[in-house]
């Protein structure tokens, strides 16, 4: 299993995707950090939820996450890899297990980089513009352990629909219409409902006082839920399907 | 005989290294290979011949366990290829030519398959220096030659030092200087006593490389032969056209030859020479207007074989 899981980190290592996905994740964040920390009203700025999101920037780590775990298998498909992969370990569930453990070394690391960075940045902004600290102990541990979280869930949940989707461009678009879209749209309209979906459950681990949300620990274990399904989902229907 | 000396008799003979046992895979409606059974021996190397669509390429993936067939088992070294303690070590594939991420170095590709198999680094550039990539290794796979894909993907294969090489169509876009060199390979890994299965669907691409052949047609086995039993069916034909037709004929059955009349003043010798039909003619005063030697080629007999209408 070791040796699975070292192979499935070197393959991360050696393709520019996992760089490329740093790299722009790290851009993104310190210019909306930027954007949000010094282009904002004083009054804006005055606000516990609006000082928590502007420091919680790097929570758009998740997003990354997600997009290294669609691709973790999605990739392999698309290349015809997954033949080789599958060749070398016929044991398709222990593959998925140390994808699974690579994704979340990665996505460990996206989710630390990118809050410790909109953290840092968005401090010193506040603290430039002399702003009062509005945030509490338990805020700052929220913000960060909630942006890590967050990360490894995502990578783990979108490494499991890649597995059962396995087309690369359409588990992604999915991806993007389900959470922007679908789920926006039903958590707006009918939000008693639209809170239990997987996107707005998780982001009880990145934002602090939007209305309708669940509480804190019901979200997190509805998204550990979603993840835990997709993954036994994953796993059956890659142990079964054949490679063609 | 007593139960005993079947045993014994059973324990001492050989384990095939490929068995196919009455494999069936249906897709929807659409019968690929239809209760399919054959096996392959050590140290020997099959051609597994059939026309494009025949089932090659499916029989070959339910062999490795990529693909699940709908019935019937199909085992290597006595077992499904998902039991194999250590299947890189048993067995090597190269199934499609391209299977690798175009912006992965072609070392790292096989870094990344050693490390799954707990390989060592040392037999990565083994294998790298016997494809003849030791340079091109340290490129992007998307600079590769098609040749250089065929030859990334041998390595690969052969990282594990297998017994049994299965190479499913392996000289499909390969120039005859990467033919002549994938030839040459084969035979020398064949003559360490491993066992080759290499697809083609064209029998010449293989016929100066293989020993046996097994040849399906619409996803059912055609024939399972030695190759010489195939060489054996290519026999020659005499064209020969003369007015005497009918005398010709009563003199050729005579010696035993079969004719074919092919119009009033020709004939069709199955299994002569142009030789022999002349001399016959001669001692026996026949005028002969058109004596033309004709030649099956082997291709023409796998042809044949594989164009029977289908079901």
């Amino acid at each position: 299993m070791i040796a699975l899981i070292r192979s499935e980190l070197l393959k991360l290592r050696t393709t520019r995707t996992a760089l490329a996905l740093i790299v722009g994740m790290v851009a993104l964040i310190v210019l909306f950090t930027l954007l949000s920390g010094l282009v904002t009203d004083d009054a804006f700025l005055l606000d516990r939820n609006n000082q928590f999101q502007v420091l919680a920037n790097g929570s758009i780590a998740s997003a990354f996450a997600a997009v290294l775990g669609v691709l973790s298998l999605t990739t392999e498909v698309r290349h015809g890899t997954v033949r080789s992969t599958f060749l070398a370990e016929p044991r398709r569930t222990r593959v998925l297990a140390a994808k699974l453990v690579a994704i979340t070394a990665f996505s460990l690391v996206l989710g630390a980089v990118g809050i410790g960075l909109s953290y840092a940045i968005g401090k010193i902004c506040l603290d430039a513009r002399g702003m009062p600290w509005l945030l509490t102990g338990s805020d700052v541990v929220l913000l960060l352990a909630g942006a890590v979280t967050s990360a490894v869930l995502w990578g783990a949940f979108a490494l499991a629909i890649g597995a059962i989707v396995r087309n690369q461009v359409g588990a992604i678009v999915g991806l993007l219409i389900w959470t922007l879209l679908v789920e926006s749209i039903l958590f707006a309209l009918v939000p008693s409902v639209g809170r239990y979906l997987p996107g707005q459950a998780s982001n009880v681990l990145t934002e602090i006082g939007t209305p309708h949300q669940l509480p804190i620990t019901a979200g997190v274990l509805v998204f550990l839920g979603y993840v835990a399904l997709a993954a036994v989902a994953g796993a059956v229907v890659t142990a079964r399907r054949d490679v063609a | 005989m007593p139960d005993a000396v079947v045993r014994a008799t059973l324990a001492a003979m050989p384990e095939p290294v490929v068995s196919v046992d009455s494999v069936t895979k249906r897709f929807g409606g659409l019968v690929a290979v239809d209760d399919l059974t054959f096996h392959l021996d050590a140290g020997s190397v099959t051609g597994f011949l059939g026309p494009n669509g025949a089932g090659k390429t499916t029989t070959l993936r339910i062999l490795l366990g990529l693909t699940a067939q709908s019935s019937g088992t199909a085992h290597v070294f006595g077992r499904r290829y998902h039991d194999l303690a250590d299947p890189l070590h048993r067995v090597g594939a190269v199934l499609e030519a391209n299977d690798f991420h175009p912006g992965r170095k072609g070392r790292d590709h096989l870094r990344t398959l050693a490390l799954a198999a707990g390989i060592g680094t040392a037999r990565v550039d083994e294998v790298l220096r016997l494809v003849e990539l030791e340079a091109a290794g340290h490129r992007r796979v998307k600079t590769y030659s098609l040749g250089m894909r065929q030859r990334l993907s041998l390595a690969a294969a052969l990282l594990g030092d297998p017994e049994l090489l299965v190479l499913d169509e392996p000289a499909n876009g390969l120039d005859p200087e990467g033919v002549r060199w994938l030839r040459d390979f084969l035979r020398a890994f064949a003559a360490d006593g491993k066992t080759v299965f290499v697809s083609s669907h064209v029998l010449a691409e293989v016929a100066q490389t293989v020993d046996r052949v097994v040849i399906i047609n619409n996803g059912r086995l055609v024939t399972e032969s030695p190759l010489e039993e195939l060489t054996a069916r290519v026999a020659g034909a005499v064209h020969v056209r003369t007015p005497q037709r009918a005398e010709l004929e009563g003199a050729l059955h005579a010696a035993g030859l079969q004719t074919t009349q092919l119009d009033s003043d020709e004939l069709l010798v199955a299994g002569a020479s142009s030789a022999k039909v002349g001399e016959l003619a001669a001692v026996t005063g026949i005028v002969i207007h058109e004596l033309v030697q004709e030649t099956t080629s082997l291709e023409e007999v796998f042809l044949d074989l594989t164009s029977e209408a289908p079901a």
